[in-house]
């Protein structure tokens, strides 16, 4: 037997259609409220990629990668040793029209190591103290595992393209190591920390950090 | 005539349409939320921002020594001020029958506090001591200037700074 919505009997024509019209709108209201906020949602908050150093990389329509390169100043202030732990220092900048904050950082493994320098200007390689030689700086708490996650102290927010602290200069405390068995080439010298694999950022509405800033991951 | 209504008979396409947005929406939003993408990025060999390893350490300052005992032992004991960093120390000896010191050569190794003190010493020989800082394996600073002569006798006392 055929299954059918229950029939309701004795009812007006005209009160019939008054129902129908009634339910349309009911029914019209609530799609339109469901569509309206998906489309708030999406209007808030995008997923913002990091730029690489090497080749240019897909990304979104409308979303711009943030760039991060190393900085001299301002200088840092815990220097390097044997055993011990530097400052890091670095310049973010950003092309989108909106804020975008970083919260976290994806390093390369513990094995990829920074390569020396006799200036602070990076232009002449320290000899006995190159990446491979290895000058034995890598970055704090970086893994065995290529691409590990690390999450900042205080979230980094880089003002909209044309604002105020963009590009934002950050010291990252203590985020370098040297091991025991740097070489002694590598006194006095200034390194090029490897290439970050990614970042954990969004962009959308948010006050920017004031640069110079100091922050860090400490795990 | 009054006609027979149904339920919500001709809003059931529409009906359909809405089930089917409320199901895939919290799809579509975690989807979108989730992709945290990454990408590689290179700071630029050419860049002026990194970090900085300190220098060589500065050699020990305050090396002296002292008769641990002049009047029962031939021993001297060496003290020095910590040098910031250091993991350790090594200590340095000169010896000679004048006032003349020899070379120095090394007679410890390894030292982790600020102070060492010899073995039986040679009875009418002078000595000198000089302290290095090691930073790690392979940092060490230069040596600390040299302590004061200290002779060794035969007889008590068996010790005596100048």
């Amino acid at each position: 037997m055929r299954w059918s919505f229950p029939r309701r009997t004795n009812v007006p024509v005209h009160a019939a259609a008054r129902s129908r019209s009634f339910k349309y709108k009911v029914v019209g209201a609530a799609l339109g409220t469901v569509l309206a906020g998906v489309a708030a949602y999406a209007a808030t908050n995008w997923v913002v990629g990091l730029n690489s150093g090497s080749s240019g990389e897909g990304q979104s329509a409308n979303i711009a990668n943030i760039s991060v390169t190393a900085v001299s100043s301002p200088s840092a202030t815990n220097l390097l040793y044997p055993g011990g732990t530097g400052d890091v220092v670095v310049t973010i900048a950003n092309s989108n029209p909106y804020p975008v904050t970083i919260t976290a950082v994806q390093l390369p493994t513990n094995t990829t190591y920074a390569t020396g320098y006799t200036t602070s200007a990076l232009s002449t390689t320290q000899t006995g103290c190159l990446s491979t030689t290895p000058s034995d700086v890598v970055w704090n708490y970086s893994t065995t595992t290529s691409g590990s996650s690390h999450t900042l102290t205080t979230p980094l927010t880089v003002g909209a393209s044309g604002q105020a602290n963009n590009p934002l200069v950050a010291t990252l405390t203590n985020d370098a190591s040297m091991t025991a068995a740097a070489p002694a080439a590598c006194t006095a010298t200034y390194f090029s920390m490897p290439s970050l694999t990614g970042i954990t950022a969004t962009g959308g509405a948010a006050t920017s950090t004031t640069s110079p800033a100091t922050d860090a991951w400490t795990s | 005539m009054r006609r027979q209504g149904r339920g919500f008979g001709p809003c059931r396409p529409l009906l359909v349409v809405i089930g089917a947005a409320l199901l895939l929406t919290p799809w579509f939003i975690t989807s979108d939320a989730d992709a945290a993408t990454s990408w590689s990025v290179g700071l630029a060999a050419s860049s002026k921002g990194e970090a900085q390893a300190q220098a060589l350490p500065a050699a020990p300052t305050g090396v002296s020594a002292a008769c641990a005992d002049p009047t029962t032992s031939k021993t001297i004991t060496i003290t020095w001020s910590a040098v910031t960093h250091a993991s350790a120390y090594a200590v340095y000896k000169a010896t000679s029958t004048t006032s003349t010191p020899g070379s120095y050569s090394s007679v410890e190794t390894g030292l982790t506090t600020t102070s060492w003190t010899t073995g039986t010493l040679t009875a009418g020989d002078n000595y000198w001591f000089k302290v290095v800082a090691d930073i790690g394996t392979n940092w060490a600073s230069a040596q600390s200037s040299a302590t004061a002569e200290s002779t060794i006798n035969s007889s008590n006392p068996y010790c005596v700074q100048p």
